[in-house]
């Protein structure tokens, strides 16, 4: 090995400084895990695309040669009360403080209420797509067959079929507010990822300051009478709720137990149960990248209460959700009391790894240390001793404790010469 | 701790998990590789700049491409070779952005933070890096900052054995000659060299 680029490789690997922040790490692991899902969803999509596209495009053809293929015209559109015929991609600005009709040839309307940007961005045989800048529209949407209307707000887009119902989009706060009046309509953007249907009377609240935060935002869903803003909102695990039912003025009951937002949700009478039915444990959620929803759950129903009476397994994601929305001092809380409440186990095994993690980021790596060596005394061939040892390592060498450092590089290259730390373990032992 | 309890126990079971298209594996990998990824791009880069970014693309190329992994037991190369390939990339990205003067990199943090001698030491060699190509400097990342064998090297970087030696062969050519014309660098390696590991 040439002596010289071991010692330029020595300078990053002592100097450079790989910093893990759990917020960075959680973001990224929900990217990738929400991307390679859409990626699998894709594939029999782009099969069925390739099987079948020879024959579209054969009827296709066949269909201009028979003269069967007719254009017909797209929607237009009149603007105000003058009712001036407006252009595609035009600004749609009301003056003052009067709203602005836009009336569709289809007898759809959207009404822009006062302060509002807008851009009618398409029109098609089928509908339209409102790009909606700020503010607010109102919109109702004639319900004709194959009809196909869209608005977007910022990363939001809004599915309509033939509905009323009303957008709100604050720039500022990027936070999306729908309003139902009647019909049905399907959201989708951050946070409601897999798309979430709204019934007559619903309102969907999204994003605002979590989604400017970088975490998961959270949407609520209310049922309520239009007007009516101090209603109970139920929180809904987004990608669970794929449907949500018409739902009457629905209470929900905060202090129940079990860990599913959608199971606690009791309606009234005649009301379907919410998202079909399909139950969503807080260990689901946490894998789905839903931390933040899983952290408000816990914090509606008490915390005192949930690390007093809930299982293992709720205690346990409460944890990693703490942890990768940022709530450190609720993670350790959470981990404290995986270890009081459940030792001997696996998990209180794997929360001494996790406090020394998070002692490692507070700095401590002393502290740190020791929560390793209670991890390995533990589960001395547990999944993360690989982790542990490899961290131990390190720990030992940021402390300055040069031998026992190279002492742990050795152990962990015999134990583990493959390992993630094993590079780093093999320039400590160089001599 | 649900997430952490359902690491796999090694390597081939995650293997298996991401091959049957399971989100819990997904989520393992992130967890496992997270620090080895973002390590090997920070310092092939020399810049956290977009680092998250680059994960992401990383990790997605490995869920991708695991199914073509012909030697099994070979999870950990293979992790590293898709970052190294991913970072060679960005490496020539922005070669050309910095060419047209688009390329703003953050200060890379340095440990312990504020040592002025750890930063300059640090600086100076990813001077001497960035006189090289993408394909050598990734060389010189994959042999002696990962530390792998040259044959595991050279099939991370995607070469053959002889072509890992030559691009390690450069690279210490040009460590040499920037040495000779930089007494600074060539104390600090001096120093490096007499302080070990």
């Amino acid at each position: 090995m040439s002596e010289l680029l071991r010692r330029a490789a020595g300078v990053l690997l002592r100097h450079v400084e790989v910093r893990e922040e759990d917020r960075a790490h959680a973001d990224v692991r929900a990217r990738v895990v929400r991307l390679a899902r859409a990626e699998r969803r894709r594939r029999p999509m782009r099969m069925a695309v390739l099987v079948f596209a020879p024959a579209a495009v054969l009827a296709a053809v066949l269909a201009v040669v028979l003269g069967r293929v007719r254009e017909e015209p797209a929607v237009a559109f009149v603007v105000g009360e003058t009712r001036a015929v407006g252009l595609v991609g035009g600004y749609l600005v009301p003056s003052g403080a009067a709203s602005l009709p836009v009336s569709f040839s289809d007898g759809s309307t959207m009404v822009l209420m006062p302060s509002t940007r807008a851009r009618v961005t398409s029109t098609t045989a089928r509908g339209a797509q409102l790009l909606l800048e700020s503010g607010r529209v109102e919109c109702d949407i004639r319900h004709l067959p194959g009809a196909a209307w869209a608005v977007s707000a910022g990363p939001y887009s809004i599915d309509v079929i033939g509905t009323s119902f009303d957008v709100t989009w604050d720039t500022q706060r990027a936070r999306l507010e729908v309003q139902m009046r009647h019909g049905a309509v399907r959201v989708r953007g951050p946070g409601v990822d897999d798309g979430v249907e709204l019934r007559d009377r619903q309102r969907l609240t999204v994003g605002g300051d979590a989604t400017a935060s970088g975490t998961t935002a959270v949407p609520t869903i209310e049922s309520a009478p239009v007007g009516v803003t101090s209603a109970p909102a139920a929180t809904v695990g987004v990608s669970a709720a794929r449907s949500v039912p018409d739902v009457a003025t629905s209470p929900v009951a905060s202090g129940s137990e079990g860990s599913m937002a959608v199971e606690e949700s009791p309606t009234t009478a005649g009301s379907a149960e919410v998202s079909n039915g399909e139950v969503v444990s807080w260990s689901q959620r946490v894998a789905r990248g839903e931390y933040a929803v899983v952290v408000s759950e816990a914090e509606a129903r008490g915390i005192d209460g949930v690390l007093g009476a809930a299982s293992m397994a709720d205690v346990g994601a409460l944890a990693d959700a703490a942890r990768f929305v940022g709530k450190g001092s609720l993670a350790t809380r959470c981990l404290h009391t995986l270890r009081s409440r459940f030792p001997g186990t696996a998990r209180a095994a794997s929360a001494a790894f996790v406090l020394g993690r998070t002692a490692e980021d507070a700095g401590s790596s002393s502290t740190a240390l020791g929560w390793y060596d209670t991890y390995l005394a533990e589960a001395p061939g547990g999944p993360l001793a690989p982790e542990a040892l490899g961290r131990r390592m390190l720990a030992l060498r940021r402390m300055g404790n040069t031998g026992a450092a190279r002492q742990a590089a050795e152990v962990y290259l015999r134990r583990f010469p493959n390992g993630p730390y094993s590079g780093v373990a093999r320039e400590m032992t160089t001599p | 701790m649900a997430v952490l309890h359902r690491v796999a126990a090694d390597d081939q079971i995650l293997l298996d998990g991401l091959l049957a298209g399971d989100d819990h594996a997904v989520a393992s990998l992130c967890d496992r590789y997270g620090w080895q990824v973002r390590g090997v791009l920070t310092r092939t880069l020399g810049s956290t700049l977009d680092v998250e970014d680059l994960m992401q693309e990383t990790f997605l190329t490995i869920v991708r491409k695991c199914s073509t992994l012909r030697d099994r037991k070979a999870f950990r190369p293979f992790v590293v070779s898709v970052a190294i390939r991913v970072a060679r990339n960005e490496l020539r990205k922005r070669a050309l952005r910095r060419f047209i003067g688009l390329d703003v990199a953050p200060e890379l943090p340095v440990t312990p933070p504020h040592d002025p001698a750890a930063r300059q030491a640090v600086d100076r060699v990813y001077e001497v890096l960035s006189r090289m190509d993408a394909d050598t400097r990734v060389a010189f990342v994959a042999r002696h900052v990962e530390g792998f064998e040259l044959t595991e090297a050279a099939e991370i970087c995607g070469c053959s054995l002889a072509t890992i030696k030559r691009r390690l062969a450069k690279a210490e050519k040009c460590f040499e000659a920037m040495s000779r014309g930089d007494p600074v660098l060539s104390k600090l390696l001096n120093a490096e060299g007499r302080r070990g590991p």
